[in-house]
């Protein structure tokens, strides 16, 4: 317990005595509820240290956001190197030389199989179609 | 307070037989074989218990359990009701979602993983929809319950603050530590197992190039930065929703950001540029799905089950619809882009 707080517990030990049999009983409550909500609040205003005072700040928070929604514009336009994207195009590169090396009016059967396991079989026959 | 009076036993015995019956037809369709093409054991496995794991991160064990009992038949005051039929529209909302982050994890999967060949990487790639089909089934499934609840209270919007958790009456709120940790565990848990399960029969990359191409630097900067921009330019008072509508914006401006970058590419000729806009797209589609999933619709679920909320955000509710569909049109524009033949020029 804190000497402030022992301090408030004295002045109400002693306000209580000596209003004793002045005080009715719901101005008795009322005043107990107050001092209650007033305790509450001194106790809550002394627990947020600097550090989380300072975490939870709005003005952190939105340069901190900002800063973030830059870089990632700044990265994405300048062109960084992703591995998804070097594979992207790795597979694109595969899909155009199969383009490429097909001979034409030949209509592949593609038979994949599933990460399960299952057939699937896919017709990619456009010119029969059509 | 009022409640609806039914037969207990009754409702209970024709609740079970329907859902017998819809259990006995699932069954012989999948022992049919009619769909073994549609078949994702993985993408299965990541929904129900992605599914899980998301209805503990909004909901208390309390009031998933009364959304279960409630949906089985048992009566309960219309409050009751109410809450009941939001759970399982949660439930079909998270299911949605996590359907099309499902595609969205399987997709990128294929695309940076080893492929073994054309054909093999072409139909990974085509599996990984079948996750947003799973997604919109069990939706459907969740929102039965949901419409039933609804339908049988005529409830009068909430004017006073209701109990915490307590699904009726005043009551102490309800800790929800315990859930949140098993739900934020279990997500991470079923999102690590679906990928294991999903580069098992690939040639091996090991874990480190695979999180290199899950975690996109410039698409996660863009949505979590302009999500929390989003949600302090909007402030405290609009809670959880802020983090909705902030997810949800910035998916959509990176989407179209990345669809303008690959048209440019296209323009251009430029294979690089094209590649990088798509990884873009996958990537920022991915972490918006993520955010809105794993972070605001939980918070927002809490703000309407401890009653600080009426119901959930027009346009939240619009979002979670809107977007997961856009990110599905997306990601099938990716597909193409990424088998239509392009000559390296300019660039490439």
């Amino acid at each position: 317990m804190t000497a402030k707080r022992q301090e408030s517990q004295g002045l109400d030990d002693l306000l209580r005595k000596v209003l004793a049999d002045d005080l009715p009983a719901d101005v008795a409550a009322g005043m107990r509820g107050r001092i209650d909500r007033f305790r509450a609040d001194t106790i809550r205003d002394d627990k947020p240290t600097a550090a989380r005072a300072w975490f939870f700040r709005r003005a952190v928070w939105a340069a901190l956001s900002v800063l973030m929604l830059v870089a990632g514009g700044l990265l994405q336009g300048l062109g960084s190197r992703n591995r998804l994207a070097d594979r992207i195009i790795q597979m694109k590169v595969e899909f155009a030389s199969f383009e490429s090396t097909r001979p034409p009016g030949v209509t592949p059967e593609v038979r994949g199989v599933s990460p399960d396991g299952s057939p699937i079989i896919r017709r990619k026959n456009h010119d029969r179609d059509s | 307070m009022t409640e609806i009076h039914r037969d207990p036993a009754r409702g209970r015995g024709r609740a079970f037989m329907r859902w017998l019956v819809a259990a006995a037809f699932i069954f012989a369709v999948v022992v049919s074989g009619l769909f073994s093409g549609l078949t994702n054991k993985a993408g299965l496995f990541y929904l129900v218990f992605g599914s899980v794991a998301v209805a503990f991160m909004g909901f208390s064990r309390r009031e998933i359990g009364a959304a279960f009992r409630h949906a089985a038949g048992s009566a309960g005051p219309p409050e009751d009701l109410k809450r009941a039929a939001y759970f399982w529209e949660a439930a079909a909302r998270n299911a949605w979602i996590l359907g099309v982050l499902g595609s969205a994890l399987n997709f990128t999967v294929v695309l940076g993983g080893d492929s073994g060949g054309i054909a093999d990487a072409s139909s990974r790639m085509i599996q990984s929809f079948v996750v947003t089909l799973y997604g919109l089934v069990l939706a459907v499934v969740c929102l039965v319950p949901a419409m039933k609840l609804a339908g049988q209270t005529e409830m009068p919007r909430l004017q006073e603050k209701p109990s915490a958790a307590g699904l009726s009456g005043p009551g102490p709120v309800v800790p929800m530590i315990f859930e949140r940790v098993t739900g934020y565990t279990l997500f991470a848990a079923v999102l690590g197992l679906t990928v294991f399960f999903l580069t098992k029969g690939q040639p091996p990359g090991g874990p480190i190039p695979l999180a290199t191409v899950i975690l996109h630097g410039p698409a996660i900067l863009v949505v979590v930065g302009g999500a929390i921009a989003l949600a302090l330019f909007m402030g405290a008072g609009a809670g959880a929703r802020a983090l909705t509508l902030g997810f949800a914006m910035t998916g959509l401006v990176a989407l179209f950001m990345g669809l303008i970058q690959a048209m440019f590419g296209f323009a251009h000729t430029n294979i690089q540029e094209v590649s990088a806009a798509l990884a873009f797209i996958i990537a920022a589609c991915f972490f918006a799905l993520l955010g809105l999933v794993a972070v605001a619709a939980p918070l927002e679920d809490r703000e309407v089950m401890a009653g600080r909320r009426d119901r959930p955000g027009p346009l939240s509710r619009m979002f979670w619809v809107v977007f997961p569909l856009l990110t599905f049109f997306f990601l099938l524009l990716t597909l193409i882009m990424v088998i239509t033949p392009m000559k390296q020029a300019g660039g490439g």
